[in-house]
C-alpha cells in the first residue's frame, strides 16, 4: 500500500473501483448473446420470485403455525418451569465463544465496498419482494421506502467513503446482532403481540451483553496469560463443557445422596489415590519397562473387565469402576511414553487426579435419576438436533483419527480391521446404521442395562461419522512427507510421541476445512433421527405442529421453516470454514 | 527407539535383545492380542444376541424370505408379494429404478449448472450460485418430505380433464403420470440383437478408422458405423425370435443344476475358493519377482500371503463341511436361470409398446401397467430430492474440474480459432472430465444410498420393505444384515463401473 505512491499518474494501473452501470454492461449485456441470456432468466427469475411470493404471501398461509410454536421448535417436551437451565446452557455456549473469538479470530476486516453492496443488493431484494408480493397498499409502499432507502444509503456511501476502506468484521457483526435484539425489542408492539418473542427478548438481550462482556474479558485476559495456553484452557473448557451441558445443567441430575456416599464417593477416593500410587511407581525413569508391563497388563483386564467373565466379581460390574479403570490402564499405558522427569511425573499424577475427579462427577451424574418431570427423551427440537451434532462430533473425532492411524499403519492387522470397518460403514446409508443402533444395540448388551434411544442414535450417528471423518484424516496423513517421519525418529522418539508430537498436528491442520465440512454434513445427517422416532427439529415440523387441531395441513411452512434453520446454522459454518481455508493458506501449499 | 543404545554398543549385543524389546515380536504380539480382543468381544456380542433372541422367543433364520407374507405394497413389480423375497424384491427394484434415473438425471443438471456457475453473464452465475448454496446447505431429508408435502397439498387434484395435456401427461395429487414405452415379452430378445448390432457397429468402425489411419481417406467411419448399428436394430426388432435359441442353452443351465448332486457344487465351490487363493499367491508372487530372482519380502507381503491362504482354505473347508451353501447356490442358481430361460421362450411381437396414462378409476392411475408410467408423490419426491441435491453437489464437482484446467488451455484453444462452445466441448470438458470422474462416482454412491430416505416419505423402497417386513416377522438381524449386504453390493457395483472408466481415462492420458 504505501509502495503505490511512488507510481506517477501514467504508469498507476487503471482504477479498479467498482462502477454501477460499466458492471451491468461488462456482466449483464456484453454480446447480443449475452443480452438475450440476461432478458431470458431475468424473466424466468421474476416469474419463480412471483411463484414463490404469491405462496408465501398468501392469506392461506399458516405462518402462525410456527410463530407460536417457537418453543416446541427450541425445545419440544422441556419443562417450562426449568427454562432457566436452556438459557444457562445457552450462556455457557456464548461465553466460551466469545472467549474464543477472541483467542483466535484476531482482528479480522472487512471491505466497506462489500458492505454496500451488500446494503445496496439488499435494497434491491427489498423492492422486489414488495413490488411482487401481493400485499395491500399501505405495507407495500412502507416495504418499498425501506428498499429506497436501503439503496440510497448504499449509494451516498458509496459516493463518500473512500475506495479500499477496511472496518472491524466483528464490530459489523456485533452491530448486526444488536439491530436484530432492537427489532426483537420494537416490533412485536407494532405487529401483533407475540408472547413467546417477549419472553425471550430479556434473556437474549443479557446473552448479547454476556456475549460482549466476555469478548472484551478474552481480549484483556489472552495476552495476561498467553495467547497458546489461553488457547488450551479454552479447547478444554469446550470438551468439558458438552457433558457438563448434557449431563448436569439440563438433566437437572437428582443426586441420590445415599449412593453417592455409598458409592461414588468410595470409587472416587480409591481410583485417585489408587491411581496416583500406581502413577507415581510406573511413572519412574528406571523401571520403564516393568511399568510397561504393568501398564499393559492393567489395559488386559480392564478389558477383561467389561466381560461376563467378571459378573460375580464386587464392583467390577459397575459402569463407574469399569470406565474409570479402563481410563486408568491407558493413562498408564501413555505416562512413560511422556519423559520420566521428576515433573512430568509430578503433572502426570496431577492431572490422572484430575481426570478422576470430573469423571466420577460426570458418571455420578449420569446414573442418578434425572430431576426433571419428563424423564426419557427430555429433550427434542434444535436442542436435541444440536445436542445429537455436537456429541457425536466429539465422540466420532477420537475413533475417526484412530481408524485413520490404523488404516495407514505398517501393521497389517490394525490396516485390514481399519480398512474393512471403514469401507463397510460408508457403503451403507446412514438409516441401516440408525436402525442397527436402535434395534440391534439393545440385543448386543445384557439385560439389565438400557440405553435410551438418544444415546442409540448418539452411538450410531458416532460410528457412521468416524468412518467418514477417518478418510479425511487418511487424506492429511499421507499428505505428511516421509522427512517428517524419518526427522522424528533420528530425533528418537518412540512411534506413540512421533504420532501425537510430529504427524497428528500436521496432518489434522491440513485437513480442517474437509472436517468442517464433515461436521456440517453430520450435523444435517442428524435430521434422520427423524426416523427412528426422537423428535428433533425436523419431526416437530413434520408431525407435532400439523397434529395440532388448528393447524392441520400446515406442513409446507413449517418445512420451509425448519430448512431455513438449517440453512442458517450450514450455510455460516460453510463461510466460516472457506475463511477459515484462505487464513490457513491450505489450498496454496 | 533402540538407535540410542546400539551406538553405544557393539553389535553383537543384538542378539541378546530380550524378547520384551524385541520389536518385531512386540509389534505381532500387540496385533494379535488385538484381534483376540477384537475376536472375543464379537463372539461374546454374539452370543449375547442369540442369548437375547432366544430370550424374546425368536430364532435366527431366514425362512421368511419363503413364507408368505401378509402385506401390500403401494407399487412396483409384485404388488400383491406372495413372500417375503418378492417383497424385499420388489423394494430392491425400486430402489434401482430411482438410482438410475436419478443418476442420469442429476449428472445432466450438475453439468449444466457447473457451467453455468462459470459463465461470464453475472445474473446466470447469481442464479446458480444461490441454487447450489440453497440446495446443499439444507439436509435431504427436509427437501424430500418437502417435496412431498408440496405435491399433496398445491398440485391439483385428478379428475379426467385435469393434467397439463389430458391424456398424455397428468400432474396430480396422486402423482405425476405421462406416456411411455413398455418393454414387452420379446424385448430381451431384442436387447441381444442390439447387442450384437453394437458388437457388429464397433467392429466397421475400427477397420473404417483403421482405413483412414492408412490412406487419409475420408472413410465417415462413425456415419458407417451409426447405418449398421440401426439397421441390425431395426432388424432385430422384426427377427428377434431368432434368439430365442438362447433358450435352449439357459434351459440346459437349469437343468443341468437341478441334476447336479449337492455334494458336486460343494466340491465346485470349494475348488474355485482354493484356485482363486492360489491365483492370488501366484499373481503376486509374479509382481515380486526381479529379474535378480525374487525380491525380499516384507512382513506386510508374508501377512497377505499367508491370509490369502489361510482364508482361501477355510472358505473351502466351510463350503465342504457346510452343506447349505452348496444347496442354496444349486436351487438360487437354478430359479435364476429359468426364470432367464423364460424370457427368451420364442415369443413374437414388438419388443416396444407405448402407453399413455389412464385412470383405473376416478381419482386413481392404474399403476405399474402397460398404462404410461405413474411417478407416485413417494417416488416423485425421493427422486426429485436426491437429484436436486446431487446436482448441486456435482454442480461444484463440474466446476472445480473446470476451473482445474490450466488457463493456457483456454487460451491456445482461442488462439486456435475456436469458438466458446468447441473449446467447452473439445478443449476443457475432456480434460475436466479426468478430474471430475472420481469425485462423480463418489456423488453416485451417495446418491444410491440416499434413496434409503424414501422410507420417510412411505416410499416402498428396499428399506421401507424391510422395516414392515421386521415389524410383521420380527427379524430384525437378518432385515439390516440384508440391507447391508444389498447396499455394499450396489456400491460396489458402482464403484466397479466409475473405476473402469476411470483406467480407460487415465490410459488416455499416456
Amino acid at each position: 500500500m504505501s509502495t503505490s505512491t511512488q507510481y506517477d499518474a501514467e504508469t498507476a494501473p487503471p482504477s479498479t473501483a467498482l462502477h454501477p452501470v460499466r458492471w451491468v454492461r461488462d456482466n449483464l449485456f456484453s454480446s447480443w448473446w449475452n443480452s438475450m441470456l440476461t432478458v431470458v432468466v431475468a424473466l424466468a427469475v421474476v416469474g419463480a420470485l412471483y411463484g414463490v411470493l404469491n405462496f408465501a404471501f398468501s392469506p392461506e398461509r399458516q405462518w402462525n403455525s410456527v410463530t407460536s410454536n417457537i418453543r416446541l421448535y427450541a425445545t419440544f417436551a422441556y419443562p417450562e418451569t426449568d427454562y432457566w437451565r436452556v438459557w444457562a446452557s445457552l450462556g455457557i455456549v456464548v461465553v466460551l465463544a466469545s472467549l474464543s473469538v477472541a483467542a483466535w479470530a484476531g482482528r479480522p476486516e472487512v471491505a466497506v465496498s462489500k458492505l454496500i453492496r451488500g446494503v445496496a443488493f439488499a435494497g434491491a431484494a427489498v423492492l422486489l419482494v414488495f413490488v411482487l408480493a401481493p400485499l395491500s397498499g399501505g405495507v407495500r409502499v412502507t416495504g418499498l421506502l425501506i428498499g429506497f432507502a436501503l439503496m440510497a444509503l448504499a449509494f451516498v456511501a458509496w459516493r463518500t467513503v473512500p475506495a479500499g476502506k477496511q472496518v472491524p468484521l466483528l464490530a459489523v457483526v456485533a452491530a448486526l446482532l444488536a439491530l436484530a435484539l432492537a427489532a426483537l425489542w420494537v416490533l412485536p408492539s407494532f405487529i401483533e403481540p407475540m408472547v413467546i418473542a417477549l419472553s425471550t427478548t430479556i434473556p437474549l438481550t443479557i446473552q448479547f451483553a454476556i456475549g460482549i462482556a466476555a469478548y472484551f474479558y478474552g481480549m484483556w485476559l489472552g495476552p495476561r496469560v498467553g495467547l497458546q495456553r489461553f488457547r488450551s484452557i479454552l479447547v478444554g473448557l469446550w470438551l468439558l463443557s458438552v457433558p457438563l451441558i448434557y449431563l448436569v445443567v439440563l438433566r437437572a441430575p437428582a443426586w441420590d445422596w445415599d449412593t453417592v456416599t455409598s458409592e461414588d464417593f468410595p470409587i472416587w477416593v480409591a481410583f485417585a489415590v489408587g491411581g496416583s500410587l500406581l502413577l507415581r511407581v510406573i511413572a519412574d525413569e528406571e523401571r520403564k519397562t516393568l511399568g510397561r508391563l504393568v501398564a499393559v497388563a492393567l489395559v488386559l483386564f480392564a478389558i477383561v473387565a467389561w466381560t461376563p467373565l467378571v459378573a460375580t466379581w464386587p464392583w467390577l460390574p459397575l459402569f463407574k469402576v469399569r470406565i474409570p479403570l479402563l481410563v486408568l490402564a491407558l493413562w498408564a499405558m501413555a505416562a512413560p511414553s511422556f519423559g520420566g522427569s521428576a515433573e512430568s511425573r509430578r503433572s502426570t499424577i496431577l492431572s490422572w487426579i484430575g481426570i478422576a475427579t470430573l469423571m466420577a462427577f460426570f458418571l455420578a451424574a449420569a446414573t442418578s435419576g434425572s430431576g426433571l418431570v419428563i424423564q426419557t427423551n427430555f429433550i427434542g427440537g434444535l436442542l436435541l438436533t444440536l445436542l445429537l451434532s455436537i456429541v457425536s462430533l466429539l465422540l466420532a473425532f477420537p475413533l475417526g483419527v484412530l481408524l485413520a492411524l490404523g488404516r495407514t499403519s505398517t501393521l497389517p492387522i490394525f490396516r485390514v480391521v481399519s480398512t474393512a470397518y471403514i469401507e463397510v460403514v460408508r457403503g451403507v446409508p446412514l438409516i441401516t446404521i440408525l436402525f442397527f443402533g436402535a434395534l440391534f444395540l439393545p440385543l448386543f448388551l445384557p439385560e439389565e442395562i438400557r440405553v435410551d434411544s438418544v444415546i442409540r442414535a448418539l452411538i450410531a450417528i458416532s460410528l457412521f461419522g468416524a468412518a467418514y471423518l477417518a478418510e479425511n484424516v487418511r487424506g492429511g496423513l499421507q499428505a505428511i512427507p516421509k522427512g517428517q517421519y524419518e526427522a522424528a525418529k533420528a530425533m528418537g522418539l518412540n512411534t506413540v510421541q512421533m504420532t501425537m508430537l510430529i504427524v497428528l498436528p500436521q496432518a489434522l491442520r491440513a485437513v480442517i476445512p474437509a472436517l468442517v465440512g464433515q461436521a456440517i454434513a453430520i450435523f444435517k445427517d442428524t435430521s434422520l433421527v427423524f426416523i427412528i422416532g426422537l423428535t428433533e427439529i425436523l419431526a416437530v415440523a413434520q408431525k407435532v405442529v400439523p397434529g395440532q387441531p388448528s393447524f392441520v395441513g400446515s406442513q409446507r411452512e413449517n418445512l420451509l421453516f425448519v430448512a431455513f434453520v438449517y440453512w442458517i446454522f450450514t450455510f455460516t459454518f460453510s463461510r466460516a470454514s472457506q475463511r477459515l481455508e484462505r487464513k490457513l493458506g491450505v489450498g496454496e501449499r | 527407539m533402540a538407535s540410542m543404545n546400539t551406538s553405544e554398543r557393539p553389535a553383537q549385543d543384538k542378539q541378546r535383545v530380550p524378547l520384551w524389546r524385541n520389536v518385531t515380536f512386540l509389534k505381532w504380539m500387540l496385533q494379535i492380542v488385538f484381534l483376540v480382543v477384537l475376536v472375543g468381544f464379537a463372539w461374546i456380542a454374539i452370543r449375547q444376541v442369540a442369548d437375547n433372541l432366544r430370550r424374546i422367543g425368536l430364532d435366527f433364520s431366514w425362512d421368511f424370505l419363503d413364507e408368505p407374507v401378509g402385506f401390500q405394497i403401494s407399487e412396483g413389480i409384485f404388488i400383491n408379494p406372495q413372500t417375503g423375497w418378492q417383497a424385499l424384491f420388489t423394494g430392491m427394484v425400486n430402489m434401482l429404478r430411482i438410482t438410475i434415473s436419478g443418476i442420469v438425471a442429476a449428472t445432466i443438471l450438475g453439468v449444466v449448472v457447473g457451467i453455468a456457475r462459470l459463465s461470464s453473464n453475472a445474473l446466470v452465475k447469481g442464479v446458480a450460485t444461490v441454487f447450489v448454496e440453497t440446495i446443499r446447505n439444507i439436509p435431504l431429508l427436509v427437501q424430500i418430505i418437502f417435496w412431498l408435502a408440496f405435491v399433496q397439498l398445491t398440485f391439483p387434484r385428478l379428475s379426467l380433464d385435469s393434467g397439463p395435456i389430458p391424456g398424455w401427461l397428468y400432474v396430480s395429487r396422486k402423482g405425476v403420470s405421462f406416456a411411455w414405452l413398455f418393454p414387452q415379452d420379446t424385448f430381451w430378445q431384442w436387447v441381444v440383437g442390439l447387442i450384437v448390432a453394437w458388437l457388429v457397429a464397433r467392429y466397421v468402425y475400427r477397420r473404417l478408422f483403421h482405413k483412414r489411419e492408412l490412406t487419409g481417406e475420408e472413410t465417415h467411419a462413425g456415419m458407417w458405423a451409426l447405418v449398421v448399428f440401426l439397421a441390425i436394430a431395426v432388424l432385430a426388432w422384426f427377427a428377434n425370435p431368432v434368439f430365442g435359441v438362447l433358450s435352449y442353452l439357459f434351459g440346459a443351465i437349469t437343468a443341468l443344476l437341478e441334476a447336479l448332486p449337492t455334494i458336486a457344487m460343494q466340491l465346485v465351490l470349494a475348488g474355485l475358493l482354493l484356485f482363486a487363493a492360489g491365483m492370488f499367491i501366484k499373481r503376486f508372487l509374479d509382481s515380486r519377482r526381479t529379474p535378480a530372482g525374487l525380491a525380499k519380502l516384507t512382513d506386510d507381503d508374508y501377512f497377505r500371503l499367508i491370509s490369502a491362504g489361510v482364508l482361501g482354505a477355510v472358505g473351502a473347508v466351510i463350503a465342504l463341511v457346510v452343506p447349505g451353501i452348496g444347496e442354496a447356490v444349486l436351487t438360487w442358481g437354478a430359479r435364476f436361470f429359468e426364470f432367464v430361460q423364460g424370457k427368451f421362450d420364442f415369443n413374437t411381437g414388438p419388443p416396444l409398446q407405448g402407453a399413455r396414462p389412464t385412470l383405473a378409476q376416478a381419482g386413481l392411475f392404474a399403476n405399474y401397467e402397460d398404462t404410461g408410467l405413474t411417478m407416485s408423490p413417494g417416488f416423485f419426491s425421493v427422486w426429485l430430492g436426491v437429484v436436486l441435491y446431487t446436482g448441486a453437489f456435482i454442480a461444484e464437482i463440474v466446476r472445480g474440474g473446470i476451473l482445474a484446467v490450466s488457463k493456457g488451455q483456454t487460451e491456445a484453444g482461442l488462439a486456435m480459432g475456436l469458438r466458446r462452445s468447441q473449446l467447452l466441448r473439445f478443449i476443457i470438458l475432456p480434460q475436466a472430465f479426468r478430474i471430475i470422474l472420481p469425485p462423480l462416482g463418489n456423488q453416485y454412491l451417495n446418491l444410491a444410498k440416499n434413496t434409503s430416505l424414501g422410507v420417510a416419505v412411505a416410499f416402498p423402497e428396499v428399506v421401507a420393505v424391510g422395516q414392515t417386513v421386521f415389524n410383521q416377522r420380527g427379524v430384525s438381524v437378518q432385515i439390516i444384515l440384508f440391507w447391508m449386504a444389498f447396499y455394499l453390493m450396489v456400491s460396489l457395483t458402482i464403484s466397479v463401473i466409475v473405476n473402469y472408466f476411470n483406467r480407460r481415462l487415465q490410459l488416455v492420458e499416456r
